[in-house]
């Protein structure tokens, strides 16, 4: 499956906007697999409760998932995106 | 229609707010504080804020009409920005807010008594914030620096976001009189020069556990502040698009040339036309946004609409007063109608709560994920 990022996640992630995840079963695995190559991703993503931030909002294959998706299957060519709109003062 | 304000507040804003607004743009004097005590006298200041601590309990959308007319009324642009700022943050500290915070911060608060603005941008983004708070036993040591913080001058309260150990944002609330806190006025800025923007130092400020206003997640806490702010602080813009127009149309059309009115003239009825636009339009989505407000019909972090919304009436605001120029001619330039002043304040809201090109981009990404939802429900069995 495909992981992709954009805007203000790129910086922790090498500025690479597509990753090819191999094993997950899970949307939570595929996360924990990316934050494993880029550990500084971790507390960026997630709170310190280990939920994902609610600044960031996840799709997978383009539908908008709910904090209760997290373990919802993965199939090999699901796409999943994570949007950041963060705002300055 | 009739004015949200009542006779008293308008008597109000022209004797102590607008008689004074040319000196204090010319020397960036800081609006006095006791104005804010005077407006809360009046319920003006006081009217977004919870009945439950004394405050007028006003909905989103009437309170939204109110802004709307103090920006007609008022001719000092950063007095607005005030009028809105400060109650938004007691607001938004209301939220999460102690019996202690309520006690020591918001009663007077509803009084005008404690102003509370907030301190989050320094000159980063939100992952490479470099303040600070450390641990120390019971104590919380905050250090760093906070920049471009409006109503710094007045303020005697600071909700700031700082970062912890494990690299999350937590909230403090921060006393103007607290011991290593450094307030800077800033005096350069080209538009809101009465708005005491001030720069902020934390110097080993030492704080009890009893001013955390959010443990965790400071980020989703300031994006919460800011969706609303987006809202609040654009209400007095379409009112002031709306005075500057009237004040113009009556220039016009007292005007004569070639034993003419102005406004005879195509040209300037063009303009006049495409400044008509600018204003509904902004209306228009001002007042859709209040009513999604008013419905709890936003998303919660960063709605779309409200951001949309943002964008579009600070967009509509700058380009109109390029327009205000081209009609006004040399009387506009030569600031007998201090349109100039209303300029330079209009770009203040650019950057503001989320800059104009960064709002471009976010809702540009938004819009394709939306599309793809979209296309998603379509095949969807």
């Amino acid at each position: 499956m495909i992981v992709k990022l954009s805007g203000t996640l790129l910086r922790f992630v090498g500025y690479k906007k597509e990753h090819i995840i191999g094993e997950a079963r899970t949307i939570t695995a595929a996360l924990d697999s990316l934050t494993t190559t880029y550990p500084t991703l971790k507390s960026i993503l997630y709170d310190t409760h280990g939920s994902v931030r609610g600044a960031h909002q996840l799709f997978l294959n383009g539908e908008q998932l709910l904090p209760e998706d997290m373990k919802r299957q993965l199939q090999e060519t699901d796409c999943l995106e994570i949007l950041t709109a963060i705002a300055g003062g | 229609m009739k004015s949200a304000l009542n006779p008293k507040m308008r008597s109000f804003l022209d004797e102590q707010v607008n008689r004074h607004v040319i000196t204090r743009d010319q020397l960036a004097t800081p609006i006095p504080k006791d104005i804010f005590i005077e407006s809360a006298e009046l319920g003006l200041f006081s009217a977004s804020l919870s009945k439950n601590i004394g405050g007028g309990g006003l909905d989103p959308l009437s309170y939204g009409l109110l802004l709307e007319d103090l920006g007609k009324h008022s001719t000092d642009f950063s007095f607005v920005m005030l009028s809105s700022l400060f109650p938004a943050v007691a607001n938004t500290i209301q939220e999460t807010a102690t019996p202690w915070m309520i006690e020591r911060y918001l009663r007077p608060a509803v009084h005008g008594k404690c102003l509370a603005s907030f301190a989050y941008t320094e000159g980063a983004d939100p992952f490479s914030f470099r303040s600070s708070c450390e641990k120390k036993g019971d104590k919380y040591i905050i250090n760093g620096e906070k920049f471009y913080v409006m109503g710094g001058m007045q303020a005697d309260l600071f909700m700031v976001y700082v970062r912890d150990e494990k690299n999350d944002l937590l909230t403090f609330l921060i006393e103007r009189d607290d011991d290593g806190l450094e307030i800077i006025p800033l005096t350069t800025m080209s538009g809101l020069r009465s708005v005491g923007l001030a720069g902020l130092k934390f110097n080993n400020i030492v704080l009890d556990a009893n001013r955390i206003l959010t443990p965790a997640d400071g980020l989703s806490h300031v994006q919460r502040f800011l969706n609303l702010r987006r809202i609040s602080v654009i209400c007095g813009l379409v009112g002031k698009m709306q005075s500057i127009y009237d004040d113009l149309m009556n220039n016009l059309i007292g005007t004569t040339r070639y034993e003419r009115p102005l406004t005879v003239m195509q040209n300037v009825q063009s303009l006049l036309g495409k400044m008509y636009v600018s204003i509904e339009t902004s209306r228009a989505m001002l007042y859709r946004a209040l009513e999604k407000l008013r419905d709890k019909n936003i998303e919660p972090l960063w709605d779309p609409f409200l951001t949309a919304t943002k964008y579009h009436i600070v967009d509509q605001a700058n380009q109109f007063m390029l327009q205000v120029f081209r009609l006004a001619g040399g009387k506009g330039y030569i600031q007998d109608q201090q349109y100039g002043r209303f300029q330079r304040d209009f770009t203040g809201l650019i950057p503001t709560v989320g800059a104009q090109d960064t709002i471009e981009v976010d809702l540009g990404v938004w819009a394709t994920h939306n599309f793809e939802q979209r296309q998603h429900r379509k095949k969807a069995p």
